[in-house]
């Protein structure tokens, strides 16, 4: 080339950086740890405590478990999973028709019915574009009436071993025409193994705070550095460009969607060992307790942006709150309360934020 | 205030800062009424932002307007509308399921606040239509969806002008017409010039500016480099302003020897869009595609590509046939395609430059599974010096970036891919005189290095200067070669059938 590129031009416009909304944008969470401990600290002296701590972690173990699982979908641009509350409950009871054979067929079998039913979202969301909000709610909706009615409206209980208990149920009828001796299973000790899930100490902590540290360290790996992660950034910062850039969408919102269903089916296993009993309620309000410990956690609604890190960060503040208001003595019901104006402050200040750095388009 | 200039509207060092850039630095602008003020600038000079300033949009620019000799403050759209504002984008908003009269007066349907009133509707829409010449062409109650284009534009002025602004303000208003349809609004625009309107005209077309507007206003990067009588200037003195530097020579068109068969296309077809289109492609050619809008250019790329699904047809490349699949398969056996929805299809413009680039070569650069973009530096450093793409940090937002410089990355993001056949779909539609040389620069260096390039554009000059072989497309068929000494004129020619 003769004529080689004479014009190059440096921009002179200055740039500049606003400190501070780059580090509230990053580190948000952080702060807002830091300001719940200092409220901690002064409401109650046991606050601080080792023992205290570690009973929130432990008890937002569940919520961090399917917190990582939907954060895959709000990081695909997809809003949320509402079936995971279902999820959870068909998958523990499923685990307790199966466990009968031992403890990890009952596993195994409620991660299968977990990745199913991710796989059917995935599918008719992906492929067929369907609101993903919309549909999963149905699908909620589905699963809801499918345990009730296979059922028969009962609960089933791990040690409950009659001839009448293998009349309902999903797979109880088949496995007592397969084998009729099936009675005869030792149920107590599965059943014992089963219940003690949830009650597990490994080196004075428990197992599913264990759990959901792998199941996070994971989806850590998965998010940032997987194939599938770095694609399903694209798909979620941009449906049409993604597309445009030769991604398999569909794929990949099948997986996203199936990542949260296997980590609900996970976290339902050990709810259902919790209460000791499976029963189509295990798990309500998670999809929404979730989805708002997610943003919190600096992920953003619009999708491809947020971190593992701050899921986590978004999961033990909302069990910092829940902890501070036990302690003050707030109930139940007005935490509900609470929680719900958090995620309606969050999601403004959020949006709100996004707009003023200019970035929220696209 | 004195007013002895006649200024409708004055704008006095007007600034504002987005986080990175200071979009607009200092400037001063005015109209004078009955006046076609022509604003240009290369992308990113801040014309838009001058101009969105003026509507309303930001509530933190600095600096002073006076509108009519009264000191305004624009803080909002409803405060710029009242004072007389009005602005026609570049982008319509129409609601397409409506009717004309609803869109023109939307917000602000006639009746007693319960019901409408159905006649003064249609009496007020054939009022504002008559301001554009529509009113004998177009029945207020048609939809809008069954109103073509042009027509679609010019009821945008319409709804604009029915507010009776002092200064109309219009952004790039013939990037979608024809040129018969440039003179209608020119003839539209003289009329509203008799009326005493001050009119501003963003424009990148200069025989625009030459033809309709009285005095000039050249900004380049957020600073304002002159004003002047358009009779004062030429072009080549226009354009200089614009760029910052003497602009002698335009790129050279590309000689390329016959290195043999890449591509071979035979009858493809996608029912409603392409008929049996078959064309061959050789190695390190350059083709051009033509046709006017709707003409089935970008969808013959986009099957190609394999972005839209094909109907039937068969195509050829190196020899092996290629089962036409998705574009993620096409993408692996060489064929890139380059979108012309740059915002929409092309970049996430959230994402920082290095994602962008990278995200097509992803599973690539990904071993078990696992995604390692530190494979990709290497490519990353070549093609930001290749395509001197400005700010030369990779970790920069893309939508922090010009106009032209996201074009770059757009044209990056493929060139990683390494195509044998890149498919490119309006390289430069909207990108400064800079960027639009380099990329056709780029273009044709590609070329020298063995890669077929198809051109589909609408930039005649663009295609005269890059193509070895021009294909004219009408109704979706392929109705022309030409082959030796493309001119502008016959490759129009050619595109009308």
């Amino acid at each position: 080339m003769e004529n080689v590129i004479t014009n190059m031009k440096e921009d002179v416009r200055k740039t500049r950086h606003n400190i501070v909304t780059v580090y509230l944008t990053k580190f948000g969470v952080l702060a807002m740890i830091a300001f719940l401990a200092l409220i901690g600290m002064l409401v109650s002296p046991n606050f601080m405590s080792a023992n205290n701590l570690l009973n929130v972690l432990n008890a937002v173990s569940y919520l961090g478990i399917v917190a990582t699982g939907i954060s895959f979908v709000i990081y695909a641009g997809q809003y949320g999973d509402l079936s995971a509350p279902m999820t959870m409950a068909i998958s523990g009871v499923i685990c307790v028709e199966f466990m009968r054979y031992g403890l990890i067929y009952g596993v195994i079998a409620a991660v299968a019915t977990g990745a199913m039913i991710g796989l059917i979202n995935g599918f008719l969301i992906g492929k067929l574009r369907t609101n993903a909000i919309i549909w999963t709610l149905a699908m909620n909706f589905i699963l809801e009436g499918l345990v009730r009615w296979s059922y028969k409206g009962t609960q089933i209980y791990p040690d409950m071993a009659n001839a009448k208990t293998y009349t309902t149920g999903f797979f109880l009828p088949l496995m007592m025409k397969l084998d009729p001796n099936i009675l005869e299973i030792d149920l107590k000790t599965r059943a014992a193994a089963f219940n003690g899930l949830a009650s597990t100490y490994i080196f004075g902590l428990p197992l599913v705070l264990f759990v959901m540290i792998i199941v996070m360290i994971t989806g850590f790996i998965i998010m940032s550095k997987s194939t599938f992660g770095n694609q399903l950034k694209i798909v979620g910062s941009s449906y049409n460009v993604a597309k445009m850039s030769g991604v398999n969408c569909t794929k990949i919102v099948i997986l996203a969607f199936m990542m949260s269903s296997i980590c609900a089916s996970i976290a339902g296993v050990f709810l259902t060992s919790l209460n000791q009993v499976g029963a189509f309620y295990i798990g309500q309000g998670y999809d929404f307790i979730a989805v708002t410990a997610i943003i919190l956690g600096g992920m953003s609604l619009s999708g491809g942006r947020g971190s593992m890190l701050g899921v986590f960060g978004g999961v033990f503040t909302i069990g910092l709150i829940s902890n501070i208001l036990t302690l003050i003595g707030v109930g139940t019901f007005t935490q509900k309360m609470i929680t719900g104006a958090i995620f309606v402050v969050v999601v403004a200040v959020n949006a709100s934020s996004l707009r003023k750095l200019g970035r929220d388009y696209a | 205030m004195n007013n002895k200039n006649n200024y409708v509207l004055e704008m006095k060092k007007i600034s504002k800062r987005f986080p990175g850039t200071l979009a607009v630095d200092c400037i001063d602008f005015n109209v004078k009424a009955g006046e076609v003020h022509a604003l240009m600038g290369e992308n990113g000079a801040g014309k838009s932002t001058l101009m969105k300033i003026l509507a309303g949009l930001y509530n933190d620019y600095s600096g002073e307007i006076y509108i009519a000799g009264n000191k305004v403050e624009l803080y909002s759209p409803y405060i710029a509308k009242t004072e007389g504002v009005g602005m026609v984008y570049q982008e319509l908003s129409i609601a397409y399921n409506r009717s004309v009269q609803e869109n023109i007066f939307a917000g602000d349907i006639p009746g007693n606040g319960k019901f409408v009133d159905m006649k003064k509707l249609r009496s007020k829409t054939l009022n504002a239509l008559s301001r554009v010449k529509l009113d004998k062409k177009i029945e207020p109650s048609t939809l809008m969806k069954n109103v073509s284009q042009h027509e679609s534009q010019l009821i945008e002025m319409a709804k604009v002008l029915k507010d009776k602004p002092r200064i109309l303000v219009m952004d790039e208003p013939t990037s979608s017409l024809s040129s018969t349809e440039v003179n209608m609004l020119f003839d539209i625009i003289e009329e509203l010039k008799k009326d005493g309107m001050a009119i501003v005209y963003i424009s990148h077309h200069l025989h625009e500016v030459f033809k309709v507007s009285d005095r000039v206003t050249v900004l380049r990067d957020g600073k304002k480099i002159s004003t002047c009588d358009i009779s004062e200037v030429t072009k080549e003195q226009l354009v200089e302003m614009m760029v910052g530097q003497k602009v002698t020579d335009f790129y050279k068109q590309h000689a390329y020897q016959d290195k043999g068969k890449i591509l071979e296309v035979s009858n493809l077809t996608r029912y409603g869009f392409i008929h049996e289109v078959s064309f061959q492609l050789s190695k390190g050619e350059i083709l051009g595609v033509v046709g006017l809008a709707g003409a089935g250019r970008t969808e013959l790329g986009r099957c190609l590509a394999g972005a839209d699904k094909v109907d039937y047809g068969e195509i050829i490349l190196e020899g092996e046939k290629i089962k036409l699949g998705s574009m993620n398969k096409m993408l692996s056996k060489g064929i890139a395609y380059l979108t012309e929805d740059r915002k929409l299809e092309g970049l996430a413009l959230r994402l920082p430059n290095k994602v962008n680039i990278l995200s097509s070569i992803i599973s690539r650069l990904s071993r078990f599974g696992i995604y390692f973009p530190s494979k990709g530096k290497g490519v990353l450093t070549e093609l930001y010096q290749k395509l001197s793409i400005y700010p030369p940090d990779p970790n920069v937002g893309t939508s922090n970036l010009s106009g032209g410089n996201q074009q770059k990355i757009l044209l990056a993001k493929w060139l990683s891919t390494k195509p044998k056949v890149l498919i490119l779909d309006e390289p430069t539609r909207g990108v400064d005189v800079g960027a639009k040389k380099l990329i056709h620069e780029t273009i044709v260096n590609l070329a020298k290095e063995g890669v077929s390039v198809i051109v589909l554009s609408s930039d005649l000059p663009e295609l005269v200067s890059l193509s070895d072989r021009v294909l004219a497309i009408k109704q979706g068929r392929i109705i022309a070669e030409l082959q030796e000494e493309i001119d502008e004129n016959k490759i129009l020619l050619a595109a009308n059938g």
